[in-house]
């Protein structure tokens, strides 16, 4: 079929036109379902806290939260104050006793599944072996891993966020400074007279 | 409508200092806090947030009553920068407490940038002595050959400066740059009822008291029987009568549905330099359209911020940064430079508390940190680098104001607006800065320096002009008493009076100012 000039303009014209619509429309789209989609993904990496009563911890909880301490520090820790945190925030905020609970149920699991230990029992090396391939997010990570982390593991980014977070945030405003040869870290009193003088031991 | 001799709408350390005094003399002071209660000593605070990593709603005003909106450079979070909580915002200060130059009162006259004060630095050098004395500042000025005159000693002594310090402070020296010791609102030693510093290196949360916090001089008032506070409340008009006196603030309880007037023979408003011009500009009338104490146009206008930017030094050796929790080494060599009119002045921070800051204070695992080794690893490599601040004068202009927001609070009453953009000489003083930061970097022996971008400054949360003092209604909003002119019993106290704001934390002048005119008040009017 031979087309005139004319229709072949018009064609031209009608497909330049539908072509930049369509092009807009799937911009426009892209865009409109950018914003709700990363709202979506941010919420399914922070998964929130689920409301539940507050109330003291069992010695089980409390020693696998300890051990989990120890294993995530990886360097000599004083336990005394990972413990007081642990029992307050169990007994001050709800959601923190269930979790808790729950986190010492997943460890267990994942201990007895993978080593044929209860995870208290377990030597250093093997809790933190279970520790360090536990299902979590990192930076280099590919996205279809983080996707099904998102959303197949949600209780083990929970633990994440809520557990391993503060164990290391508490350690670093305390233990770590001791593992650099700090006579003391900041929060405890630790008198006038000693700073002004050479550190006894700094690494 | 209830009634008291004394309203102050505001329970920061300005409030307090006043109702203090007041309620000492056995006069009546109701103050009116937007802000829920906050327990003192702040040891609570301190366990729920340093050793429980717990940050209690309970001390948080919801947003729809402290929100502000912002145009113009400011890149930082202005709004997080008030704390409004029964004390105000140095519940949770560093409690530097430095006096202000002779010459930051007379900028126009002697290096032809800002305006004077219509008060001089010998009209305040006694009450800076007493605001001090009220503070327990802990100093010395044997060390600072900058200093100012003063006529009463420190009440304390100074708190040395650490051993990290001293190797720097001989470094600089050897390259003619002075490093000297802070004066601060923390006992060196105890001091009335307060203990003295345990260096326990939170400060911000100080659980004894050592740390100065407002709350400690509002309790006293309280128990005069002659101070009561009101939280939670908040303070939305002042209504004047026809001869011009304030009447009456209008106020409601934040879940209250009802407004309500409360009458006083004096209303003093120290609620900030950003809510206190707000505080006026809603109290329009058909007397006063443009707002209370605004006939000259000058309600908001001539804000300044101090402009802070932050830099860091790397070091082969490693420190041990922070062992002591308050403020050490600085340097005012720099407030009141030769070539001061080309640009400001500027504290040089040297402090090895920065350091601290930016780890006690961390809401989070530095990245990639996933164990404790990582953790400490990080740690460790942040010891080889040194924070420093250069804190500088910044110029008032018409690019910054405050205003009436578009967006409205939970009364529906207008949020307060900010505009700010740094001038021409702010923009010098920041060559000015970036060189002492390279001097500073040579003469210490870093191998490497890393320094904020002339608008990547913030404030320090100091926040000052929108009510300044001057001579009457063409020049200001206020006398050098604080008084609005035109309205004899309304005054307006704090750093929204200042004219020009020198390089210094202003929070001792602002002391210094409610005392005096507190004693004005007591003199005058009562």
């Amino acid at each position: 079929m031979i087309l005139s000039r004319r229709t072949f303009l018009r064609l031209s014209v009608v497909g330049a036109v539908g072509a930049t619509t369509m092009l807009l429309a799937a911009y426009s789209a892209e865009a409109w379902l950018r914003a709700p989609l990363r709202a979506l993904y941010a919420r399914l990496r922070s998964p929130r806290l689920e409301d539940a009563p507050t109330g003291p911890l069992s010695v089980e909880t409390l020693n696998a939260l300890l051990a989990a301490t120890t294993a995530l520090a990886g360097v000599p820790v004083q336990l005394a104050h990972y413990e007081d945190f642990f029992r307050w925030r169990a007994e001050h905020l709800p959601g923190y006793k269930a979790l808790y609970e729950q986190f010492a149920a997943a460890l267990a699991r994942r201990a007895r599944r993978s080593a044929g230990c209860a995870f208290v029992g377990c030597s250093r090396q093997m809790q933190q072996k279970i520790l360090e391939e536990r299902p979590q997010l990192r930076g280099g990570d590919g996205r279809w891993h983080k996707a099904r982390v998102a959303v197949l593991e949600r209780e083990w980014l929970r633990f994440d966020q809520y557990i391993v977070r503060d164990i290391l945030l508490l350690f670093l405003r305390t233990d770590a400074w001791i593992s650099l040869g700090y006579e003391a870290w900041p929060g405890t009193p630790r008198g006038l007279e000693r700073y002004t003088q050479a550190p006894s031991q700094a690494r | 409508m209830s009634e008291s001799t004394v309203a102050i709408v505001g329970s920061g350390i300005v409030g307090t200092t006043m109702a203090y005094h007041l309620a000492n003399k056995g006069i009546d002071v109701e103050i009116f806090e937007k802000g829920p209660d906050y327990p003192y000593p702040h040891d609570r605070q301190f366990r729920e947030k340093i050793l429980y990593l717990y940050d209690n709603p309970a001390y948080r005003i919801p947003q729809d009553l402290q929100y502000l909106t912002l145009s113009g450079d400011y890149a930082r979070d202005l709004n997080s920068e008030r704390v409004m909580v029964v004390g105000g915002s140095a519940t949770v200060w560093q409690a530097i407490t430095l006096r202000m130059l002779p010459q930051d009162f007379k900028t126009r006259s002697a290096y032809g940038y800002g305006d004077d004060w219509p008060l001089a630095y010998d009209d305040l050098e006694h009450y800076y002595g007493k605001a001090e004395a009220l503070l327990g500042v802990s100093g010395t000025d044997a060390d600072n050959p900058f200093a100012p005159r003063r006529s009463s000693p420190y009440p304390l002594p100074p708190f040395a400066l650490s051993y990290d310090d001293a190797i720097f402070a001989q470094r600089l020296q050897q390259h003619g740059i002075v490093l000297h010791t802070t004066p601060q609102a923390r006992t060196r030693a105890a001091y009335e009822a307060r203990p003295g510093c345990m260096n326990f290196g939170t400060c911000r949360v100080c659980p004894i008291g050592a740390r100065y916090s407002p709350n400690y001089h509002l309790l006293r008032a309280i128990e005069t029987g002659h101070c009561r506070v009101h939280s939670n409340t908040s303070v939305r008009k002042l209504v004047v009568d026809a001869t011009g006196r304030a009447r009456a603030l209008v106020y409601q309880g934040n879940d209250d549905g009802t407004a309500r007037e409360h009458g006083a023979k004096v209303i003093i408003i120290a609620a900030g330099t950003l809510e206190s011009a707000r505080l006026l500009l809603l109290s329009g009338s058909e007397r006063h359209p443009d707002g209370l104490g605004n006939d000259g146009g000058h309600v908001g206008q001539h804000l300044t911020l101090h402009h802070l930017w932050s830099g860091s030094l790397h070091y082969k050796e490693h420190f041990q940064p922070s062992r002591f929790g308050g403020y050490t080494a600085r340097s005012h060599q720099f407030l009141d430079p030769p070539n001061r009119g080309k640009h400001g002045g500027v504290v040089i921070d040297f402090s090895s508390q920065l350091f601290a800051n930016s780890v006690v204070f961390h809401t989070d695992v530095p990245e990639p940190s996933r164990t404790g080794s990582q953790v400490v690893d990080f740690l460790n490599a942040r010891r080889q680098w040194r924070d420093i601040v250069m804190q500088a004068e910044s110029t008032p202009g018409p690019q910054k104001y405050v205003a009436r927001s578009t967006q409205r609070d939970r009364f529906g009453d207008p949020y307060v607006h900010v505009h700010y953009e740094a001038t021409a000489l702010d923009h010098e003083t920041y060559r000015f800065g970036r060189e002492l930061f390279d001097r500073v970097m040579a003469a210490t022996g870093a191998d490497e320096g890393k320094f904020a971008s002339t608008n990547h400054f913030t404030s320090g949360h100091h926040h000052m002009g929108t009510c300044r003092m001057g001579h009457g209604v063409r020049d200001s909003v206020v006398d050098q008493f604080g008084r609005i002119h035109g309205t004899p019993n309304l005054f307006v106290i704090g750093g929204s009076n200042f004219v020009s704001p020198g390089a210094v934390n202003p929070t001792l002048t602002m002391v210094a100012l409610a005392i005096r005119s507190t004693d004005y008040i007591v003199d005058r009017l009562l």
